[in-house]
């Protein structure tokens, strides 16, 4: 008996030893849902990207309009969350480019096509072949949006709610011609995750 | 005795129904992703594990007896990765016992090794001695050898309380345990 308990301790002392890392991992689908922890994470993202593509392009308000030139403007992020709107609003881009139903002007590189236009027309570059200012698409609509939360938690019991609203606004009469709004709320429970 | 063992399989199967949670897909119609999330990658809870055991059992130094040979079967619901409860039947050759006994497993896993500390309470049907409650710490250590297959060694050590004293048995036994 006292064999078999040193045998015990010796493979519990073995098997704590050294520090523990990720080593072994797969490729995952990305849209499956995956609930690791309770932050904001990729579905969420996604799922709020899916609804206001699918609400845009079905649009009457935008229907009528032949193929219009977006700018996407400011993307506030009012959670107390450190979240990468820029990856909301290019997934919602991305998709909306894809549709064939959209254009739009890139307004973050605004400052590195003007250094463009003045270096191509620096005597470098063939004169015929040369860009110049004046020749851009002006922006007919600017997309706009905002993502807020609400945390409640209660002993081991935790609400996390996030709502996204997204406007198209036209920039000529400043009307917005398009709103939605996605929510999401996700249910948590504590859990033990060691000693 | 069958009865309670089948009821405790029957409860432990619905358990697992209702605790099962699908991870599910983003790109779904809108709202198909009520209900669903969960964490695909790490422990699944709510599993089922049937157990065979073998090993010997022997009374404590005040009872006339000799080595016997010990098997068995356990059958447990696992609710987290940290707690389940076990229904178990044993049997010694010596004395020609049968154990009957139901606890909870307390485990934590450090793989490829779990640890497991366990509490069962029971009955103690003996040839000679009759049937007579009992109660079974015990403690073991699983290797895990794939996500639904363990080989483990563990230790119990049972109180047999009697009419006028109580009767120590310590089992030690190896088991192979299979997950659903």
């Amino acid at each position: 008996m006292r064999n078999l308990i040193i045998l015990i301790t010796s493979l519990t002392v073995i098997s704590c030893a050294g520090p523990r890392t990720f080593t072994k991992g797969t490729y995952e689908d990305p849209e499956t849902i995956a609930l690791l922890d309770d932050r904001f994470n990729e579905n969420d993202m996604q799922l709020i990207a899916k609804k206001m593509v699918s609400s845009l392009v079905a649009s009457p308000s935008v229907e009528n309009r032949a193929t219009p030139a977006v700018m996407v403007g400011k993307m506030r992020n009012r959670t107390a969350e450190h979240i990468d709107m820029n990856a909301l609003s290019d997934k919602i881009r991305t998709s909306l480019i894809q549709s064939g139903r959209f254009r739009f002007v890139n307004a973050l590189n605004r400052k590195s096509i003007a250094r463009e236009y003045e270096y191509q027309n620096s005597g470098y570059v063939d004169p015929a072949q040369a860009h110049r200012p004046g020749s851009q698409t002006a922006a007919q609509l600017i997309l706009t949006g905002t993502l807020s939360s609400n945390v409640q938690e209660v002993g081991k019991e935790k609400l996390v709610y996030y709502k996204a609203t997204f406007q198209l606004t036209d920039l000529g009469s400043s009307e917005i011609i398009w709103t939605d709004e996605k929510e999401i709320r996700k249910a948590y429970k504590k859990r033990r995750i060691g000693i | 005795m069958k009865r309670l063992m089948i009821a405790v399989f029957t409860l432990a199967c619905f358990t697992l129904t209702a605790t099962a949670q699908e991870s599910g897909r983003t790109d779904g119609a809108e709202g198909s992703e009520y209900g669903k999330g969960g964490n695909p990658f790490g422990y699944s809870a709510g599993r089922i594990y049937l157990s065979g055991a073998f090993g010997s059992g022997f009374f404590g130094p005040s009872s006339q007896t000799q080595t016997g040979f010990l098997y068995g079967v356990d059958l447990g619901y696992e609710a987290y990765e940290w707690i389940g409860v076990q229904a178990s039947y044993a049997h010694l050759t010596d004395r020609d016992t049968d154990i009957f006994s139901l606890g909870t497993n307390f485990c934590y896993e450090w793989r490829p090794f779990v640890y497991n500390l366990s509490l069962q309470a029971g009955v103690y049907d003996q040839d000679i001695a009759g049937r007579h409650f009992g109660l079974a710490p015990g403690a073991g250590l699983d290797i895990v050898l794939g996500e639904k297959v363990r080989l483990g060694i563990n230790y119990k050590h049972d109180f047999i309380f009697t009419d006028n004293r109580t009767t120590d048995l310590d089992r030690v036994y190896a088991s192979l345990k299979f997950y659903f």
